[in-house]
């Protein structure tokens, strides 16, 4: 006998339940997704129809030289911002979580970056590192350190920029504060009365209670990570480089290549080609992330 | 609590607390989507033919994006014209002309009437189709053209057509700090831009460098800032063959051009002592690097005056008309805007945009907008300079009646005006303009950061500039 497909009322419930995100991506970006998968297969300029070439854009980018330095410079950023970030973050939070005075101002004084918009971070750490009369060479220069031209030299423009973002980590802060606060108080416990020292609690301890959560971190800044735009495009701008992200280029990030290919020049169809690249990098790191997640995420499970 | 037995007609379930939430939470996403889609659901949207553009007394609104009313120049040309036209209403937009919403409005058949843009960009809008050439326009009226510089005028044709309207222009002069030579024992006047040797042996003379810091830069050759065309037009080269179609930067005289300027920064401490002085600098105030003698002779634009006359009225100064190398012929970059219709404008809009564009640029609203600059600047207590239009009897009215003399440094330097616009020459400005420019200062400044040779920079920057080229004669959107 045929079994008829029908949804149980739970299942029907479930999917009203997310039927607004259902909604707003068939309407504003299911459109858009497939709009662009196609125009990457053409040449577009927006103004004439659009051209279709195939995988022509797709193999124009094996030898694009600039598609190299901007997938170099993000894949960069990627590898020295992630694990930079969340140890900021994770510090930050540990500190809060201590029994400290006057929390809640530490909380927000920290947080302030995060809410801070990025033209003005830009420019207040353009001060900061300005390489002959900025505050943090200024502060190396009194130890007996003579600080590099953080914004002028090619080498170091994106250590730069790590660095100014580690500032920016309130939103993970406050995440893992929330987690630390999640962690049963009867493990510490345990654990004093098995004699672990500090350290020993927060390895075997803290750590594994919180890593679903650092693990979500470290999947979400890498994709924040990869489609790095505002604070390259603040801080270095064409205008003052001489049509240059940085000296040399050496802030081109692939977000910033990818709307300079849009809206520059035209070449709407390259850059659409731009985006699903961007989207199958971030889907294989992504995916790699997640196969590695059962080697370092403590899974709590009831059997 | 949900005992699970026959309380179920007066307590609420678990489940049907989901079923509930999610009907109501369902209910307020779908509804109004639906309601939206009702005819003439929007708000205070009406259909009526008079809620936008003409009305019965054949008023006609015209939008004109990136003109904005933020000064009292603009605010007094606008009046003049509305006084003329009191029958087309003006919807300025302020603001540098965004791209991308120019782009949107022209492909979805709504765009405004007239756009403000970059000359350097009218090439790259008529290629696209994005503007409508006015040469039927000029020929109606018989408007004269002849009364903006010929460079403006040439600068805004594409393929034969004429497809705007010169508005505002900005030339490139020699600027000589005198204090700043005297103290090193060197005569202002005995400057030539003309000799390259003497601006490189003086450049290395004046710049102060210390501990791999400088202190003062000697003489700025601007070339990190897209210089090269001035510099190899200045030394006999050209970077374009006359239409536009092949890109020589592998020309002898732009190589020799460029090395020169490299070497020129490098004996004054290299670029990125430079680029890291630079940044300590602040510009638009009373301590322009300039005024204060941190910069000794530079190349920069007229408007340098403006920033310079209220810090230093006093301020002893000397600008000359930028020449060709080993000559006294004076040559420089000019560059502005122009007014233009894009495609699309309906035919009544158009000729009220063309009566827009030729009121706004006529001489009679230049200066009006000038003697209110004036006033404005009076009565804040600063100083005024002129601007260069683009309208050549509207710039001789300024600089003779509305101009009053700050002093003898100032006068001087606007006199250089006229024979530096008469030599003016303007840099590529076909339908790929944004990435050559791109292409132009990525490369160079990667031979000035000493990144690469000057020729292999150069070598580098034709293929790139040529595929760029070759790539849009394939069609539009090509890369």
């Amino acid at each position: 006998m045929r079994r008829r497909f029908r949804l149980k009322e739970e299942q029907v419930a479930g999917l009203l339940f997310v039927s607004p995100f259902i909604v707003g991506f068939l309407i504003f970006s299911a459109g858009p997704y497939i709009a662009s998968l196609y125009l990457s297969l053409t040449t577009y300029d927006v103004l004439n129809p659009p051209n279709f070439v195939g995988l022509q854009n797709y193999i124009d980018l094996a030898s694009d030289e600039t598609f190299g330095k901007a997938l170099y410079n993000t894949l960069y950023f990627v590898v020295f911002h992630g694990p930079t970030a969340i140890a900021m973050a994770l510090i930050l939070a540990l500190l809060l979580n201590a029994k400290v005075r006057g929390v809640s101002i530490w909380r927000t004084i920290y947080y302030l970056p995060q809410v801070t918009p990025a033209v003005a971070l830009g420019v207040l750490w353009l001060r900061i590192l300005s390489p002959n009369n900025g505050l943090l060479n200024s502060i190396l220069a009194g130890v007996g350190i003579q600080g590099p031209a953080w914004t002028v030299d090619a080498d170091w423009v994106k250590p730069s920029l790590i660095l100014i973002r580690v500032f920016v980590v309130g939103t993970w802060m406050i995440t893992f504060l929330a987690a630390l606060q999640d962690v049963p108080q009867e493990l510490y416990e345990a654990a004093s009365i098995d004699g672990a020292n500090a350290w020993q609690r927060f390895r075997n301890v803290t750590l594994p209670m919180i890593s679903r959560v650092i693990f979500f971190a470290v999947i979400a800044i890498t994709i924040f990570s990869m489609n790095v735009f505002d604070i390259a495009y603040f801080m270095f701008p064409p205008q003052v480089f001489g049509g240059q992200l940085g000296p040399q280029d050496s802030a081109l990030f692939y977000m910033v290549y990818l709307f300079q290919q849009a809206f520059s020049y035209f070449h709407m169809g390259y850059a659409a080609a731009l985006a699903w690249i961007l989207f199958a990098i971030t889907l294989a790191i992504t995916l790699i992330q997640l196969r590695l997640s059962r080697y370092f995420v403590y899974a709590e499970t009831s059997k | 609590m949900d005992t699970g037995t026959g309380e179920k007609n007066r307590t609420l379930t678990r489940r049907e607390l989901v079923r509930r939430s999610a009907l109501f939470g369902g209910a307020v996403v779908v509804a109004p989507i639906i309601a939206a889609c009702q005819p003439g659901a929007t708000p205070g949207a009406s259909t009526s033919p008079g809620a936008s553009g003409s009305t019965a007394a054949q008023k006609v609104t015209i939008r004109v994006w990136g003109y904005g009313l933020d000064d009292a120049r603009a605010k007094a040309r606008l009046n003049v014209f509305k006084a003329a036209n009191p029958n087309i209403d003006v919807q300025p937009v302020g603001g540098t002309l965004n791209t991308q919403q120019l782009l949107t409005a022209v492909a979805s058949g709504d765009p405004p009437e007239v756009i403000n843009t970059d000359r350097t960009q009218v090439g790259s809008w008529a290629g696209r189709s994005a503007i409508d050439p006015i040469t039927d326009l000029i020929d109606k009226d018989k408007f004269d053209m002849s009364q903006f510089y010929p460079a403006t005028v040439e600068q805004v044709k594409y393929k034969g057509q004429t497809y705007g309207v010169p508005h505002f222009a900005t030339i490139d002069l020699f600027w000589i700090n005198n204090k700043v030579l005297s103290d090193a024992g060197t005569d202002p006047a005995s400057v030539d831009p003309g000799n390259w040797d003497q601006l490189q042996s003086l450049g290395e003379k004046l710049a102060k460098v210390s501990g791999g810091k400088v202190t003062r830069t000697g003489f700025d050759t601007k070339m990190q800032d897209g210089r090269l065309y001035y510099w190899t037009w200045a030394n006999g080269g050209d970077l374009f063959s006359s239409d536009g179609s092949k890109a020589q930067f592998t020309d002898a005289k732009a190589v020799e051009a460029l090395t020169w300027a490299r070497d020129a920064v490098k004996k004054q401490g290299g670029e990125k002592a430079r680029a890291a002085f630079s940044q300590t600098q602040d510009f638009f105030s009373p301590n322009n690097p300039f005024l204060i003698g941190q910069t000794a002779m530079t190349i920069f634009e007229q408007w340098l005056l403006g920033v310079l006359a209220d810090p230093g009225p006093n301020f002893a100064f000397t600008v000359l008309p930028p020449r060709k190398r080993n000559s006294k012929d004076p040559l420089t970059t000019v560059t502005g805007g122009a007014f233009a219709i894009p495609k699309g404008v309906k035919a009544d809009k158009r000729l009220a945009a063309w009566e827009f564009i030729k009121g706004m640029v006529s001489t009679d609203a230049w200066i009006a907008g000038q003697k209110a600059t004036f006033m404005d600047k009076q009565s804040k207590n600063q100083k005024y300079t002129p601007t260069i239009t683009g309208n050549i009897k509207a710039d001789q009215e300024d600089m003779n009646t509305v101009y009053k003399s700050i002093g003898p440094s100032y006068d001087a330097a606007i006199k250089t005006w006229q024979t530096a616009l008469n030599a003016g020459k303007y840099p590529y400005s076909g339908p790929v303009a944004q990435q050559i420019s791109d292409l132009v200062t990525a490369n160079v400044n990667d031979a000035l950061q000493e990144a690469k040779q000057p020729a292999d920079a150069l070598k580098k920057l034709n293929d790139d500039a040529q595929k760029a080229i070759d790539d849009y004669a394939k069609g539009p959107g090509n890369k």
